[in-house]
């Protein structure tokens, strides 16, 4: 799991703001370390690292506001991975909304390759469609207060 | 083992039980597997995978742990609120079952239509997964009186938070465990907080192992961060219970490294709080240094267990990454029975 993706902090998450780094590449990260504050409408959260392994590149800079749920924004590199196996977590392209077609694929368990790994833009904007029509059917709406 | 049921503070409690080279490398096993697992569900929850709610038990590992070491796995009952994917990982469920309940797939242990706090087994004697606070404890209570009904020399170990302890229907249960002397364990998790609220703020009084006293129903204050204290008060509340001399109380006192649930960013405490249970007391580094300390493992060996507990980490998210959503028509089942 080498690709940090900018999390969905709540169920009506779509984007948020990078605020602060609180790793830098080259550090050493543990299961539980806090790489990030992301910055939603509500309120102000930590990313935490979920692997051991070394930092190997930021991929978004700090400050930037308005970053897609699920965008890579870092490269950590477990034990053994080097950072060539996972060029193309750079190459992907700016998200866009998925169309309605592909959020009808979204839920046919039909990919082969786990959604986890986000190492392409196609399972990238599957795992965002699958979110965003969530939030238009509403849900999970009205859940915060009551859990 | 001897020793009085009184309530006795974490901090006096000498003459630390100690546990067999046998009972920390399962204790390391139990409380790293929660971990992990909850860890990766946090993630899965960030990518969009998990819907609805979902309350991660990190930090609290040790108690689960203790006390189902301390219990007849399979035979004795639990039964606890929404923060329950550590009791059912610890208690045998399949870890894969529960990660796809959680991303509400068919494979799930509900088939996908429960999620986080909705989950049972009736073969590992799981009554869930409750998303009510408190009513866990009526129910449990009720489990216990089953079980003395039946006579089958079974326990009930009932699960609730701080939060919960303050809930009328505990009372009424607990009442009526003592006046028939039911074979039920209260284990409160006293993390400090229920929600956004301190004990402090919601509690006319803090001390929750001595919230039996007016049934004659005796309580102890147990350092749950501490898996071997966890166990050895387990073992005599069990005890006592299976003996047929009525309820007993534990109150572990515990702390949670994550917010109360995915979206909760826990301004309500200090960060130096959470560094300092984490960097001091965490449960699972304490049995760890030991494990070291005594040469039980090497660091080496650690690591084949942590590669190990990966793996089955891995193999869960996956499956309950690819696993299909329940078909349409199972809207219609599993909603009565047939009379
Ligand atoms: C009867 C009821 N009231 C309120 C809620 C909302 N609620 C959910 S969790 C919670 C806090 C409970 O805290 P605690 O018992 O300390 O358990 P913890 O979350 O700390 O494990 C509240 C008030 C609920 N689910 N049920
Ligand atoms: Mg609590």
């Amino acid at each position: 799991m080498p690709n940090i993706l900018m999390p969905a902090l709540s169920p009506t998450m779509e984007e948020g703001k990078l605020s602060k780094w609180l790793v830098k590449e080259g550090d050493s990260v543990s299961p539980g370390d806090v790489l990030a504050e992301i910055e939603t409408d509500k309120a102000t959260m930590e990313v935490e690292s979920v692997d051991s392994g070394i930092v190997n590149k930021l991929l978004v800079s700090e400050g930037t506001d308005n970053v897609k749920v699920n965008t890579p924004i870092a490269i950590v590199l477990v034990e053994g991975e080097k950072a060539e196996d996972l060029k193309v977590a750079e190459t992907v392209p700016e998200p866009a909304e998925a169309p309605a077609a592909n959020a009808d694929n979204a839920h046919n368990g039909d990919d082969a390759e786990p959604a986890r790994d986000c190492g392409s833009a196609k399972v990238c904007a599957r795992q965002r469609s699958r979110s965003s029509r969530r939030r238009r059917d509403g849900r999970d709406d009205g859940s915060a207060g009551l859990e | 083992m001897a020793r009085k049921a009184v309530a006795t503070n974490a901090k006096t409690q000498s003459n630390t039980p100690q546990f067999t080279k046998e009972q920390e490398l399962a204790a390391y096993q139990e409380m790293l597997l929660i971990r992990r697992f909850e860890e990766k569900a946090g993630q899965m929850y960030g990518m969009g995978l998990i819907g609805g709610f979902c309350h991660l038990y990190i930090g609290q590992e040790a108690v689960v742990t203790g006390v189902t070491m301390a219990s007849k796995k399979g035979e004795d009952a639990q039964i606890t609120g929404y923060r329950d994917h550590g009791h059912m990982l610890v208690m045998g469920l399949e870890p894969r079952g529960v990660m796809a309940e959680l991303t509400g797939r068919a494979g799930g242990l509900s088939g996908g239509k429960g999620g986080s706090m909705h989950m049972f087994s009736l073969e590992h004697k799981f009554y869930g997964g409750n998303g009510i606070v408190g009513a866990q404890v009526s129910l449990g209570t009720g489990l216990a009186f089953a079980n003395k009904y039946r006579g089958d020399d079974t326990v009930s170990i009932t699960y609730f938070g701080d939060g919960a302890a303050n809930q009328g229907q505990v009372y009424e249960s607990f009442n009526m465990a003592k006046l028939w002397n039911l074979p039920v364990v209260y284990v409160i998790e006293n993390n400090k907080y229920a929600m956004g609220t301190s004990v402090e703020r919601s509690s006319a009084t803090t001390d929750f192992s001595q919230r039996g006293q007016s049934f004659d129903i005796p309580g102890e204050q147990v350092d749950g961060m501490d898996v071997r204290l966890v166990h050895d008060a387990a073992e005599r509340a069990i005890a006592h219970a299976r003996a047929g001399k009525g309820p007993y109380i534990l109150e572990m006192l515990t702390y949670r490294y994550r917010g109360h649930s995915m979206s909760d960013p826990a301004k309500y405490r200090t960060k130096d709080e959470v560094t300092k249970y984490r960097q001091e007391r965490d449960p699972i580094e304490q049995v760890k240094a030991r494990i070291i300390e005594e040469k039980h493992a090497t660091e080496e060996e650690l690591k084949e267990i942590e590669t190990k507990i990966r793996a089955i980490v891995t193999e869960a998210a996956d499956f309950a990454t690819n696993d299909p959503e329940p078909d349409a028509s199972e809207l219609w089942t599993d909603i009565t029975i047939g009379a």
